[in-house]
């Protein structure tokens, strides 16, 4: 009876414990890396109900890739598909797919676009979709004239992070 | 009692997959996905049909999310400036809501066929396609699921779940694919055929016998595409004729229930099966199935 209480108290802090972790750091562009990088700032940052992120600099340049949370969800990706330079994009199309278990998951554009850059190191390391997605795991750069944060559907970070939380109850 | 026997004393030399962490616990958070709706295709038909049936219920799953979405964000905005839907508004809004489709399994038989994954269409030339054609006389299908290059023949069980992830409590991908691979185990174990997982996604004999592969889509969360099972079918020496491994995985041969029974076993029986398992796995109350030998779409 003493050992069932005693286990019970210990478990329950850990949980917690767990929790905020999963749901404070899963989504946060990492410091001093590319993304941030790119321009002095300050970045805006939003994200889809998919778990994709649109990180943007104030020349409307933007970044995008996959949270934490949804790359922890794929498990070890092993072959990521981008778009190609140059492509002209839509807010809600695939532009590519990262693929991990063999299964393929389609990856939407947040916004209209066209694509400047993709993040080629992905072709031969996919990996690094699981360790660093919200830094040198980018996906694609793109060039759009809409300021992410009139986008009516996408999430600030505290809405991001409330969905998440709700996701895990 | 056979059963019994070989569960207790066959223990595998390979290490089995580890369940990735937190894949437990699922159930349907949605009424609709408290039904698993089975349509069992009795007649083999040609893969193109099959996935143009299964096109048609992936998209009828993704108008409803696309829809249900503007209805929650509409509820946010009225939220937002304090207002709230009248009695009938809400009551209208919950009962279109309810019209979800539940999560459907498709199974199938196909007439010979060869499939490549998506990766497979940056890897392949057109001259390695027409050496697929021509060293085997199957045809060959270009799709945009996970996984490399595989076959699909008559005897063999294709099963196409079409799952809103987001419908189950703690359900990714990964948990999902793993729940699929156990449940081919637990059929597999009714008929007497012990399966395991190992480091390569789907079920095996032993290291180097498949008899189950998988090859997924998810699109917005939606699951389409899936996992084969070798029932009674012939297993086409595919890599010896053609010099292209199978699956991605050079040397390594597939088996099928048959070959490991040395007795003929009903895909119908195994797709029944494992749509039992399944439910189970994911705490699916009610299974509603249906036979069909065709669908006629469009």
């Amino acid at each position: 009876m003493f050992l069932r209480t005693v286990t019970q108290c210990s478990r329950q802090p850990l949980r917690l414990a767990l929790r905020s972790i999963s749901t404070s750091a899963s989504h946060i562009i990492t410091p001093n890396s590319i993304i941030t990088k790119y321009s002095a700032g300050p970045i805006t940052v939003r994200y889809t109900s998919e778990h994709e992120y649109i990180a943007q600099h104030p020349d409307g340049v933007a970044f995008i890739g996959i949270t934490k949370y949804a790359s922890d969800a794929l498990g070890d990706a092993t072959f990521v598909e981008l778009p190609e330079v140059g492509d002209e994009v839509l807010k809600g199309e695939s532009i590519g797919s990262v693929e991990s278990v063999k299964s393929s998951s389609e990856i939407y554009s947040p916004v209209d676009g066209e694509i400047l850059e993709i993040n080629e190191t992905l072709t031969d390391s996919p990996q690094l979709i699981n360790e660093d997605p919200l830094g040198e795991g980018w996906l694609a750069k793109i060039k759009t004239d809409i300021k992410i944060e009139s986008v009516e559907d996408l999430l600030t970070e505290e809405d991001y992070a409330k969905s998440l939380e709700a996701e895990e109850n | 009692m056979t059963s019994l026997f070989s569960r207790s004393f066959n223990t595998s030399s390979k290490v089995l997959q580890e369940v990735p962490k937190n894949c437990t616990k699922f159930y349907p958070v949605r009424p609709s996905a408290k039904t698993l709706r089975h349509l069992r295709f009795t007649v083999p038909l040609d893969y193109s049909k099959g996935s143009n049936i299964q096109e048609k219920f992936c998209g009828a799953f993704l108008e409803f999310k696309k829809m249900q979405s503007k209805i929650e964000r509409k509820y946010k905005e009225l939220e937002a400036q304090n207002l709230t839907t009248n009695e009938y508004e809400t009551q209208l809004l919950s009962s279109i809501l309810e019209m979800k489709p539940s999560p459907t399994i498709l199974s199938f038989e196909f007439n010979s066929i060869i499939t490549a994954g998506r990766r497979e269409k940056y890897r392949l030339t057109d001259a390695n396609i027409n050496s697929l054609k021509d060293n085997t006389g199957y045809d060959f299908i270009q799709t945009n699921r996970g996984g490399e290059i595989t076959f699909h023949n008559h005897g063999q069980l294709v099963i196409y779940p079409i799952f809103d992830l987001k419908d189950f409590h703690n359900l990714t991908i990964k948990c999902f694919v793993s729940q699929l691979e156990d449940s081919v185990i637990s059929t597999l174990d009714k008929f007497d055929i012990k399966g395991h997982k190992t480091d390569n996604t789907g079920v095996w004999i032993n290291d180097n016998n498949k008899i189950s592969s998988i090859g997924l889509q998810v699109s917005r969360s939606v699951t389409s595409h899936g996992i084969s099972i070798n029932v009674n079918n012939e297993i086409p020496d595919l890599e010896g004729k053609t010099g292209f491994p199978f699956c991605g995985l050079p040397g390594k041969t597939q088996t099928s229930m048959k070959e490991q029974l040395r007795n003929d076993v009903k895909v119908n029986e195994v797709s029944t099966q494992f749509v039992r398992e399944l439910a189970k796995k994911l705490n699916i109350e009610q299974i509603e199935s249906v036979d069909l030998d065709d669908l006629q779409i469009d």
